[in-house]
């Protein structure tokens, strides 16, 4: 999953996942700290976080949607090497014509079958043809970012703004007591 | 200083206040590393949050280990903390005239400890507590607690964090930075205020003890 309103690049604090330009989430293992926020964020529990509770070190893995290859025009190395064709790698566009057609046929059989992804999150950048709803594939109906990183972005900023204050604040009563103190003295 | 004094902290509470200080900051600076949008990049590879972890130990640990070494002390920080009258709301208004422009006279005398470092000391416990709750949950519990539950640990903690943060300077600042503050800072290392500064700032405190002394 690549989400286009991706909870996880919402809560990454060292910049280890962000958005490609290309649109999806692309994640730079070497800047990740470990501290699993995005696993714990992510609706599809795709971070996967690798912990030693002993040494208390920590590294999160996930799909990098092989930016290597993708920003060379080629395609994802799961899409090439697949070879029933299960997964495809193209445009958009073209996907989803393809996608429609096939999900007609599918739809006859079972009426519950769906196109997962197109626009879930502002689209994931992966669809699935699914023949079931989403949760017997343990795929949430309506994935949604978690409130509390919504929260938690306000606080960042909230905590910038307190910190401004204080320490303006402070400047100001430095400036103040002192000019007093010096008037004081002079008497 | 003039050379008459009255001891005001103990060896073991200074020392007390500086491992604990030293622990702090080191939270504060690994936790800020996390928190403040751009400075997150200074985690990678994730070396601050086993200093963060092993601090969290130290503040929590030696805080706890303190109550054995002056029951009489710790049982006071949590009182003052809890206490609240008349004079602190006195204090809190005579507050601003005080620290900006000198005026003494409306600040109703104090006891051991006036009401701004009432106020830290709530901060400390109270913060203390949300920051020991969630950051157990978020460091042991990850896993066995839904990830809402993991979500709202994290908010909480910020929450303290900020809470915390803004306090801390309020404390540094009238510890050892306020122009008016002279003894303050020296008091958390040797130990001991002039009877003049005594008077002055903690005038119920310095009846008690020289009442004390005199009988």
């Amino acid at each position: 999953m690549h989400c286009t309103d991706a909870a996880c690049v919402k809560v990454c604090p060292t910049g280890a996942l962000s958005y490609n330009k290309l649109g999806f989430v692309q994640y730079e293992r070497d800047k990740c700290s470990g501290c699993g926020y995005c696993a714990e964020y992510c609706p599809f529990e795709v971070p996967q976080l690798q912990t030693n509770k002993g040494s208390g070190d920590a590294i999160m893995d996930k799909c990098t949607f092989c930016i290597d290859r993708v920003t060379n025009g080629q395609p994802t190395a799961c899409a090439e090497a697949c070879p029933t064709g299960a997964i495809k790698f193209g445009k958009r566009s073209e996907l989803l014509e393809e996608a429609n057609e096939r999900l007609e046929e599918l739809r006859k059989q079972n009426p519950d079958a769906c196109l997962y992804g197109a626009n879930e999150l502002g689209g994931l950048h992966v669809m699935y043809l699914l023949e079931e709803s989403p949760e017997v594939q343990g795929l949430p109906d309506d994935p949604q970012v978690p409130p509390a990183a919504t929260v938690h972005d306000i606080l960042q900023w909230v905590g910038v703004a307190a910190v401004g204050a204080v320490l303006a604040g402070f400047g100001f009563n430095y400036l103040v007591a002192r000019a007093r103190i010096a008037k004081e003295e002079n008497k | 200083m003039e050379a008459r004094t009255v001891e005001r902290f103990k060896k073991r509470t200074i020392w007390f206040h500086w491992i604990h200080t030293t622990a702090f900051l080191l939270l504060i600076i690994t936790g800020a590393i996390l928190f403040f949008p751009g400075l997150g990049s200074a985690a990678a590879g994730g070396a601050t949050r086993i200093i963060h972890h092993v601090a969290a130990v130290v503040f929590i640990g030696g805080a706890i280990l303190y109550i054995p070494l002056n029951p009489k002390m710790a049982l006071q920080f949590v009182k003052d903390a809890l206490k609240w009258g008349k004079d602190d709301v006195e204090w809190l208004k005579a507050a601003p005239d005080y620290y900006f422009g000198g005026a003494e006279e409306k600040m109703p005398p104090q006891e051991h400890i006036n009401t701004g470092q009432k106020m830290w000391q709530a901060v400390v416990l109270s913060t203390g507590v949300v920051f020991l709750v969630t950051g157990a949950i978020m460091w042991f519990a990850r896993g066995s607690v839904s990830e809402g539950v993991f979500q709202w640990c994290m908010v909480f903690h910020s929450l303290a964090f900020i809470v915390a943060l803004a306090m801390l300077f309020v404390h540094i600042y009238l510890g050892a930075l306020h122009p008016r503050m002279t003894e303050s800072l020296r008091s958390m290392l040797n130990g001991k205020i002039s009877i003049t500064y005594a008077k002055h700032h903690y005038g119920k405190w310095y009846d008690k003890i020289s009442e004390v002394k005199n009988k």
